[in-house]
């Protein structure tokens, strides 16, 4: 190289923002873990991106006197000691758009699906800004996820961050799918977020959606069980920041965590390995705010857009007091407990109605589900406390008796098959069945086969009544009046299913 | 240099403990001799276990410490703290302490140690170059240490502890290799 060209060169460096020509580098002294203690980097910030020498990637999560602890980003590609890092000014983005619906994405932001290239609109920080008071509108709109059980005894409003808990196989991830489904021409966007899962359950899921067609209006991000803990622990976070761009837009958006016990379980993992100081279960102090910083980002705003979260959490051995069950309990505005005694009674969903609550949720009902429900869960708390009692074989009078014959059907008019479900005119329908005592006199079996096929009986015979009903969101007399009418004209036609026998 | 962080922050303590003690207890000529002694006793671990031997008496440790400093001309103030150190069993701090003092000492003086590596040798006149940029660019005395890489194909690397600056063909091959991967944008 001439001297005049060198010369030249250092005259631009100077020239052109020479800040950013000297790189700040620090020298890896230790690997292993997927984490890196690096020695240097005196200036960097907690949660900036480095870069190393040989290609990976990391983020800094300590920062100690001499060194920072980085966690790498990629599990391929080898960080050697004395290799070196850089700044680079900036924390870890997720690439956001309206172009990722329907497609599958790594926590990395990359394409999981095959489907080539992402068309991004942009590239947003996973950590951002909780919306303040002032911006946040109240609950006050039905999120219908057409489940009956669930849309009457815990309603969820758009905004509302709703808890899914139950034990391994109680029918979770179920409840969150069929909502997922029920949205399809609703104007509200998805986002399913695997956390810590099997390949295999997640392939199941996106083509279940696929298969319904609900992968249009859907995101699913993925951090497997195989892969990098990082990976796991920024997956919610990149979820939530593609949410909130769609809320963006003014759209209704739905975010299912599933699940966030392995989020805690990656959490704890980094900081066992950062070697903080362990608490209850070996979580760190901080683990509450993990998930506090994140689910206080849903919600719904004054400017319009919403973003109601399902996070899903796994317990053992029905214990709701353990600590990522009841921090997560305490965060979020109700919780669907599903019970596994109801699941292995054939009960499904297994929403235990005692424990399960929706704190925000009822000023959200439709006016129709509202009135039909007023006295459902009180007949169901007497049905409960009936059958305990019946239990000892004490003899019952006649109204405990019919209030036990009563609870016994609308339990069984609470059971739904999988990836089926109603819309409220269908349920407010259900219900006023109940309600007036037309299923009183059926068989068990029934009840649910009497049901479903009065709600096709309306839509076809009385679309009038049905469409009213779908309109105003009520259920005046007069159309409860043509409601019972037309129940009484069903009764006399219903033959039960062969099936149902 | 040690970087195990536990040891690094006990070093580095006594490190400005003793450079608050005896300010000028040395000059900038000084740093060679003292780098040349930390390089041997990082090497020479050794020496360092003789030293903490219990067998020895404090006036045959004293005058084992003063052949040292006499061997590698170090000023007599530099006895305090390896007497120090191996009063408190810590003589295998002795290379670490050492380090750190030449950091502290050219941290406060304005000094900073850089690699310059070019693909091909440097003449005179862009070693002066190089020194000049770098003094602008950072606002400090430069020391320069110079060699030559040729896997940078063309141009230099200038790199002290904390701070790096690149221009060279092989940089430009990686981020063309990173822009295709995605890896940056």
């Amino acid at each position: 190289m001439k001297s005049t060209d060198l010369i030249s060169l250092f005259e631009r460096s100077l020239r052109d923002l020479p800040e950013e020509q000297l790189q700040e580098i620090g020298t890896v002294v230790r690997v292993g873990d997927n984490i890196c203690t690096v020695y240097g980097l005196s200036n960097a910030m907690f949660g900036e991106l480095i870069d190393f020498e040989g290609g990976n990637s990391g983020i800094i999560f300590q920062l100690n006197e001499n060194s920072v602890s980085i966690f790498l980003l990629d599990r391929e590609i080898p960080v050697v000691e004395l290799e070196t890092a850089k700044r680079t000014h900036r924390v870890f983005e997720t690439p956001v758009g309206m172009k990722l619906l329907s497609r599958v994405i790594s926590a990395e932001g990359k394409p999981l699906d095959g489907a080539g290239d992402l068309e991004v609109d942009g590239f947003r920080p996973i950590e951002t800004d909780i919306p303040g008071i002032m911006e946040r509108s109240p609950v006050n709109e039905s999120l219908e996820t057409g489940i009956l059980a669930i849309d009457i005894l815990v309603p969820i409003g758009k905004g509302q961050r709703e808890l899914i808990i139950g034990n391994r196989s109680t029918g979770k991830t179920s409840i969150a799918v069929d909502t997922i489904l029920h949205q399809k021409g609703k104007n509200v966007l998805c986002v399913y977020v695997s956390i810590g899962q099997r390949q295999a359950n997640l392939a199941r899921i996106v083509s279940l959606l696929e298969k319904n067609g609900a992968m249009e209006y859907c995101v699913v991000v993925s951090a497997e069980a195989g892969e990098a803990v990082l990976s796991q622990y920024l997956a919610p976070y990149v979820g939530q920041t593609i949410a909130e761009y769609f809320r963006d837009q003014g759209r209704d958006v739905l975010i299912v965590y599933d699940d966030l016990s392995n989020h805690a379980i990656a959490f704890r993992e980094m900081s066992l390995l950062l070697r903080r100081s362990p608490g209850r279960e070996a979580y760190p102090g901080d683990v509450f705010y993990l998930h506090s910083r994140l689910l206080e980002r849903a919600g719904k705003l004054v400017k319009g857009g919403s973003i109601t979260a399902l996070p899903i959490v796994q317990i053992q051995g029905d214990d709701i007091t353990a600590y990522i069950p009841t921090n997560l309990i305490s965060i979020t505005d109700g919780q669907i407990f599903l019970d596994t005694k109801l699941f292995n009674q054939g009960i499904r969903p297994a929403v235990n109605s005692e424990l399960s609550v929706s704190r925000v949720g009822g000023s959200a009902q439709t006016k129709a589900i509202k009135k039909m429900t007023r006295a459902l869960r009180l007949e169901l708390a007497q049905y409960q406390e009936l059958l305990a009692f019946a239990q000892f074989g004490a003899e019952l009078d006649d109204i405990s008796h019919r209030q036990l014959e009563r609870g016994k059907r609308a339990i069984e008019l609470l059971k739904q098959p999988q990836y089926s479900t109603f819309s409220f005119v269908d349920q407010a329908l259900m219900l006023l069945l109940l309600k007036e005592g037309f299923l009183d006199h059926l068989l068990l079996s029934h009840v649910n086969s009497f049901a479903m096929q009065f709600v096709s009986y309306c839509k076809s015979v009385y679309p009038d009544i049905y469409n009213a009903i779908f309109q105003s969101k009520d259920i005046s007399d007069e159309t409860s009046a043509l409601v019972v009418r037309a129940a009484k004209e069903f009764s006399k036609l219903f033959v039960p299913a062969e099936t149902d026998k | 240099m040690n970087y195990r962080s536990a040891d690094t922050i006990i070093a580095k303590k006594y490190a400005k403990a003793f450079i608050s003690a005896f300010p000028h207890s040395f000059v900038f000529a000084d740093l060679g001799k003292i780098e040349n002694a930390q390089k041997f006793l990082q090497t020479h671990r050794r020496t360092l276990f003789f030293l903490q031997l219990p067998q020895f008496t404090p006036e045959i440790r004293l005058s084992m410490v003063e052949d040292l400093i006499g061997y590698f001309s170090l000023p007599i103030q530099f006895s305090k703290i390896f007497l120090l150190l191996m009063k408190h069993n810590r003589s295998f701090y002795i290379p670490d302490v050492l380090y750190f003092i030449m950091q502290l000492y050219k941290d406060r003086m304005g000094i900073v140690e850089f690699s310059v590596a070019s693909a091909h040798e440097l003449d005179e006149k862009n070693s002066m170059a190089v020194k000049r940029f770098l003094a602008k660019i950072t606002g400090k005395t430069i020391m320069c240490t110079y060699s030559i890489n040729k896997a940078l194909i063309a141009g230099m690397r200038l790199k002290s502890v904390e701070h790096m600056w690149e221009y060279s063909v092989r940089k430009q091959i990686e981020r063309l290799q990173a822009l295709e991967k995605g890896r940056i944008r």
